[in-house]
């Protein structure tokens, strides 16, 4: 019931971030660089496979964004897959002003972070690759939407998946974020295991009034209604329960995005109480069932890229 | 105790001067909807430093007027209490409750929790002309309790009122 006041009194007392908390093993420190950062002969298509043959160039390529605060590893399992089937190419994008520090993700804008996703893009055109989608989770879901709505993309990708876009954030104090984290401090969420190296676990104020900033215009637009060009297709997953981006995101979507001839975009709502539901990296309670889940989806995207 | 309060009661509703101040509202959830409606606030005038209100806002009405923004409705009443009485200028405190809704015919999305209780406080300013009975509202609200997944906490408003005496 007291939902609200519980979380301002949780984020009072809890939440300052002070250097000293940052320690070796977290990406939030120098010590840790994300793979995806000084290793892109792996990770991006254009540096892995950059002078295609005409197979390679007709094989289909998702170029697939993570989530905010996290890095290229969150999706690993999407690449692990598609390099097992063979069947498409998966290049592993990580957004600007993350996989380093805590100082480059304090300092970066949206904008920033949307950046890398672009430039993937126009060197896979580039590079003469001809048949492109785009996946983004959670915020790179988010990222991928602002940038079709303003034609960042100087051509039109052939599929837009979204595994749990955040338009309406789950806990709503993140909307406060422009008032009161000033005042509050940072978001402390710690990471375990493993994903200490992959995700931060200081989320700064800074950072969180950008993440507001990108939802509400992403959200306003979608209200607002806009079409996909011509060819491009859109299929939107989002779990059932959600604590980070409410389910009603997909709503917003599933209301305010529309496929060129004016029909809705898919939607489907998936039994699942995580938040990127195919990523199963570190979880412990990773199910049999949400693992079937995991690889249902991944076989589903795949038709889609192949037909 | 019981025959006090009724007569209290008897002496507001029956022999004391009512103003009544119906009025336009204008209301944003912080970094969310715009919602807009209508009020009406009861002030007796022998008690200068309270009022009573009701309300009604809605998004039909502010963002999802041409657009594809979420149907919410809010029924509201509310108890004031005013400072400098009789003066032009009043900041005031406002506690306020009620009942949320928003329209969903979506099935799939019937399982989401889309109404609410509402309650929370807001401290506002009030300006009024001396000559003519026309006034203004700022505010400035927290929703203390919620349970949908699409009411954010804070908001600011704007409120234009007329007064006339019963």
């Amino acid at each position: 019931m007291y939902k609200y006041l519980t979380s301002l009194a949780l984020l009072c007392f809890s939440c300052q971030i002070t250097d000293s908390e940052i320690e070796a093993d977290m990406i939030d420190g120098d010590s840790i660089i994300s793979p995806a950062i000084y290793d892109s002969s792996y990770y991006l298509i254009s540096d892995s496979l950059a002078t295609p043959n005409d197979a390679e160039k007709q094989k289909p390529v998702l170029v697939a964004v993570h989530g905010f605060s996290a890095s290229a590893w969150q999706l690993q399992e999407l690449r692990d897959f598609a390099d097992s089937t063979q069947e498409f190419l998966v290049s592993l994008v990580t957004l600007g002003g993350h996989g380093t520090n805590y100082n480059d993700f304090k300092t970066s804008t949206w904008q920033d972070w949307q950046k890398p996703i672009i430039t993937e893009y126009e060197k896979l055109i580039g590079l003469g690759y001809q048949n492109i989608s785009l996946l983004g989770a959670s915020t790179g879901g988010t990222l991928i939407l602002e940038g079709m709505y303003n034609h960042k993309f100087s051509q039109a990708p052939q599929n837009i998946f979204l595994i749990d876009p955040i338009i309406i954030p789950g806990d709503k104090i993140l909307s406060l974020a422009d008032w009161v984290n000033p005042i509050l401090g940072n978001d402390v969420s710690p990471q375990k295991g493993e994903e200490r190296n992959h995700t931060y676990s200081n989320r700064p104020v800074e950072a969180l009034d950008q993440l507001t900033t990108l939802i509400n215009q992403v959200r306003i637009d979608l209200e607002d209604g806009w079409k996909l060009p011509q060819g491009t297709k859109a299929k939107t997953w989002k779990a059932k329960i959600d604590g980070s981006a409410d389910p009603l995101s997909a709503l917003v979507i599933k209301r305010g995005l529309k496929l060129s001839n004016g029909n809705a975009t898919e939607v489907e709502l998936v039994e699942s109480n995580q938040h990127i539901f195919i990523q199963a990296n570190n979880r412990s309670n990773w199910s049999e069932t949400k693992k079937q889940l995991q690889q249902t989806t991944f076989a589903e995207i795949q038709e889609r890229l192949i037909n | 105790m019981k025959t006090i309060f009724t007569l209290f009661i008897l002496h507001l509703s029956v022999y004391a001067k009512v103003t009544v101040k119906p009025g336009l509202e204008i209301s944003k959830s912080h970094n969310y909807h715009w919602n807009n409606g209508f009020s009406g606030e009861v002030h007796w005038n022998e008690f200068t430093y309270v009022s009573a209100r009701f309300k009604f806002l809605s998004s039909q009405l502010g963002s999802a007027l041409n657009s594809h923004a979420l149907e919410e409705d809010y029924y509201l009443a509310s108890f004031n209490l005013f400072s400098r009485p009789g003066t032009w200028f009043n900041p005031y405190l406002e506690i306020e409750t009620g009942y949320f809704t928003t329209h969903i015919p979506e099935k799939e999305f019937s399982y989401l929790e889309t109404s609410s209780q509402i309650f929370n406080v807001q401290l506002g300013l009030r300006c009024h002309l001396q000559k003519i009975p026309l006034g203004v509202d700022l505010y400035l609200g927290y929703h203390l309790i919620q349970s949908a997944n699409n009411l954010f906490p804070a908001f600011t408003g704007m409120r234009f009122w007329y007064a006339f005496n019963i």
